[in-house]
This record gives structure tokens, sequence and C-alpha cells, in this order.
């Protein structure tokens, strides 16, 4: 019987059906597995762990070290390529959220999330979180001081020192004992008063082999930190930075910018400083030197003894 | 006889009933052999166990928690214990503090005197998470596994500390960390 349909037309139109409906039945499959894929690529739990642990897990060394630290964290990019295309792989956005005691990371937007995972970190009893949720594929995740954060790219300038590391014992032993000096009469009791509060604090032992924060004044230069090139070790660096970051974060003195600067054997162009800093300075290597307008001295009126708790305290997080 | 008439057929109907529920029965095995295999290979956990306890043993080293500081300065000199700190048996607890999230990690420090011979000599020790770290050494120990039972971590450091008889000594701090399996 089967000899005789392949024969006739009829039975040639039965296998044609046969085959249509086996190529429907594969197509159907593969539909079937390719939705199956999709699902599991599309799938976020694998990532929303692996983001909430890898964070809070650096939120946890973050709290272990007195100094600051930022770290520029960039999510992986997802959903943006050939394939996820050809695939309609949707491209995945999360909302991080750090609390006071874990990262939590959510599906962006937090209310559409259906589940979300925690990754606890043990916070330092000084170091107050700033509670903030962000949607973003590059994070920052900074300490500064005693306060943790969360944000988008884009910290200001002044919100890290470099940190730079004595690279010998010679260099291990500056900066250990720190005395201030004055230029002029202008600034001689704001050094008077960072001697005072140096010494409060066993940092001003007034050694001979001490190294120096020279006060100087001019009458309309800008705010400006200048450092003595120990390029080696970039300790005056490092202290420059610092006594600029405490003052533009103190609130008492609004914000007032502060521009640092390598000496390059003139300071606001005024060749009697040079000469005093060659002859008094030239043979020392970590120094920095302060120089303050009448913007600060006279127009914005700065307490010399709140300048002075200023400078303490960058001294104080140089060893931090 | 007619094969449109043999479609019609009771007999007709059987045969391709019986054709088509083994491909059928066999294409269902083949896919979900196929689903079977995609969920095994793609590896959805995550496990940072081990970086867990080696986040809390640098806490633990290098931080002030038990650590010796200059209050002038802050630094902290590692490797050289406070028996002030050391001593209070809730120093752990209050230095590193996981608020709520009490079930994440425990830990064990116990301070040796390496002078004493010809064994060690027990000085101290210290927990974190007490209640927890006996529990989950209790099921480690006798072979327990599976979520309620953890993950051990042990090392130990040469360290230096200032006795109560006023002198540095030479000790070994061991540390014991016990990550929960989750």
């Amino acid at each position: 019987m089967g000899k005789v349909r392949r024969f006739n037309k009829r039975g040639q139109e039965d296998k044609l059906y046969f085959l249509i409906w086996e190529m429907i039945a594969l197509a159907a499959v593969i539909l079937v597995i390719l939705i199956a894929v999709r699902g599991v690529v599309n799938g976020s739990s694998y990532w929303k762990k692996y983001y909430s642990s890898d964070l809070a897990l650096m939120s946890d060394l973050a709290n272990t070290n007195r100094g600051d630290f930022t770290i520029n964290y960039a999510l992986k990019s997802q959903g943006d390529n050939y394939w996820s295309k050809i695939y309609l792989i949707s491209n995945k956005m999360f909302e991080i959220s750090m609390e006071s005691d874990a990262v939590k990371v959510y599906d962006a937007p937090k209310e559409d999330s259906k589940s979300f995972y925690t990754f606890p970190f043990a916070k330092n009893k000084d170091v107050v979180v700033q509670e903030n949720s962000v949607i973003s594929d590059f994070i920052v995740l900074s300490k500064s001081g005693s306060i943790m954060s969360i944000g988008e790219y884009g910290l200001s300038k002044s919100s890290d020192c470099n940190s730079m590391q004595p690279m010998d014992t010679r260099a291990d032993m500056a900066l250990i004992n720190i005395n201030s000096f004055s230029t002029d009469a202008k600034t001689n009791l704001f050094s008077d008063s960072i001697s005072a509060i140096l010494k409060n604090h066993n940092i001003n032992n007034e050694m001979a082999n001490g190294s120096d924060i020279i006060m100087a004044y001019s009458k309309d230069a800008s705010f400006t930190i200048y450092y003595s090139l120990d390029q080696k070790n970039l300790l005056s660096k490092k202290l420059a930075c610092l006594v600029a970051r405490e003052y533009s974060l103190d609130p008492r003195f609004a914000s007032n910018a502060v521009d640092i600067k390598p000496y390059d054997g003139f300071l606001d162009n005024n060749k009697a400083y040079a000469d005093y800093m060659s002859r008094e300075f030239g043979d020392k290597e970590f120094w920095i030197v302060i120089l303050l307008s009448d913007n600060e001295l006279v127009k914005r009126n700065i307490d010399r003894n709140q300048f002075a708790q200023v400078v303490k305290n960058a001294v104080v997080k140089y060893y931090g | 006889m007619h094969h449109k008439d043999f479609r019609k057929s009771k007999k007709g109907q059987v045969e391709y009933l019986l054709q088509n529920a083994f491909r059928i029965g066999f294409l269902i095995i083949a896919l979900l052999a196929f689903f079977l295999m995609i969920s095994y290979y793609i590896n959805n956990q995550i496990d940072a166990s081990y970086l867990q306890s080696q986040t809390l043993l640098n806490r633990i080293l290098y931080s002030d928690t038990i650590m010796q500081q200059d209050l002038t300065t802050g630094r902290i000199y590692t490797g050289v214990i406070d028996m002030d700190k050391f001593s209070n048996p809730t120093v752990l607890d209050d230095g590193i503090d996981y608020g709520q999230y009490q079930r994440h990690v425990a830990a064990k420090l116990k301070l040796l005197n390496k002078e004493f011979n010809p064994k060690d000599q027990f000085v101290a020790d210290v927990y974190l998470n007490k209640d927890l770290f006996v529990n989950l050494q209790t099921v480690i120990n006798s072979g327990g596994t599976g979520k309620s039972s953890g993950t051990m971590y042990i090392s130990q450091y040469p360290v230096t500390y200032f006795g109560f008889d006023n002198k540095y000594h030479y000790g070994t701090l061991v540390v014991e960390i016990i990550v929960p399996n989750s």
C-alpha cells in the first residue's frame, strides 16, 4: 500500500504536509530553548549577589583604616553588544543602596524590584555612614574623615590626597617634629598658634632637624600652599594637600578654594621671600609655605586659632 | 483501501498516535535534558566565605580594635597587642559591629605566650559573636554540614604584647574564624 502511495500525487502531498509539520515542531523546540536561555541570561540574581558582596566587603575594609580612600567602581556593562541585540537581552541597571550596616542591591528602580540581595559589613564605631541609593553603572565608594558614602562619579578634587608612603628610613623620620615660622608680622600670630597647638599634641618639639610650616603674607595673591620638592617621597606635597583639604572641608571657612603648588624658587614673585627661603630653608627638604592674603586676613578675618586647628588636623591625618 | 479512508479508520488513528507518542515523548526527554544541562552548567552561586574570613582577619590585624594605637597621631602599631583592649571580653563586638546581621561571621582570638617552653602558654582569649561561634564550632566538630553548619578558617601570627607584669612578651595570636554556610 505504501509503495502505491508514493507514486500517486496524493501521497506526495502528504509527505509535504509531514515535512511542514516537522519544521514547525523543530522551530517550536528552538524557540522554547532560546526563550529558556534568554530567561537565564536576563536573570539578575547573580549580579545582585556579586555586587552586594563585593561592595560590602570593600566597605568592611574601609572601616579598618583610619585613612581616607576613594574607589571608582565600574559595573559590568551588559546587554549592549551584537548578540544581546539579536536575543533582545535587556541592559540591566541596578539600584545600589548603602545602609548603615549593609549594602543592598535591587533591580532599578527599587520600587519595581521583585527581589534584592543584602550583604552586611561591620561599621567602625567612629565612622558615620551616609545612607544613600545610586542608580548608575559607575559608582564611587569613598571614606573621607569619619564619613563613608556612596555616590555617582564626580567627587570633588579636594576629597582625596594621594597616599604617599615614605620610601626609606630617613624619609620615615621626616615630619615627625614640625616647627612653625612666619616670614612677616602679618602672619606671626598664626604661626604662634600653630606652634602652640602642635606643641600641645607633642608634634612640635622645636628640634633643629624638624620639618617646617612657614606662614607668609601677600597683599592680593590667591590663597596658596607651596610644598618643597622632595620629589622622591612627596611627603611635603601630601601635607600641603591635607592642609588644603582640611581647610576647604571646614564649614567655618565656607569652602574657600586653595591652590597647591610645588615651590620653584619664587614665592609670589617676591625676591625678598625667595632670598629668605633660600637662606633659611635651602638645605631643608621637608617644608610647606602657607601664603595668606588680605582676602583671608582682612576680608574674611579668619580666626588664627581655628586656622591652627585646621593645620593640626592635617598633621594628625598625615600619619593616618 | 483508499488512504483517506485509512486515516479516518480507527486502526489508522492508533498507528498515528503510537508513532507520534514515541516522537513527542522523546522530544520532551531531550528538552528536559537540555534544560537540566543549562541549569547545571550555569554558575549562579557565589562563595565569598574565604574572602569574608580574610576581610575580618584584616579588620582584626590592622585596625585599632585590639592593636596598640598612638592616641596623639592615631598611628596603629600592627602586631603589638594592647592588653587593656584584649582583656575586655566585648572588645571585638564593640569594634567590629555587624549591626542586625549577627549571623554573618564569628571569631575567636587566642593569645599564647611564645616564651613559655616546652609549649605555648595560654594568656587570654576574646570572641566575636561568641554564641554563634560556640554553636557553629560544635556543629563543625561533630561533622555537621549544610546550612546549619559553617566553614572554619584558622591562622596564626607572631605578635608582641605588653603584659600585666609591665614587660613586652613575644606571643602567638591564633585566629579562628567561622563563616556560616549560606
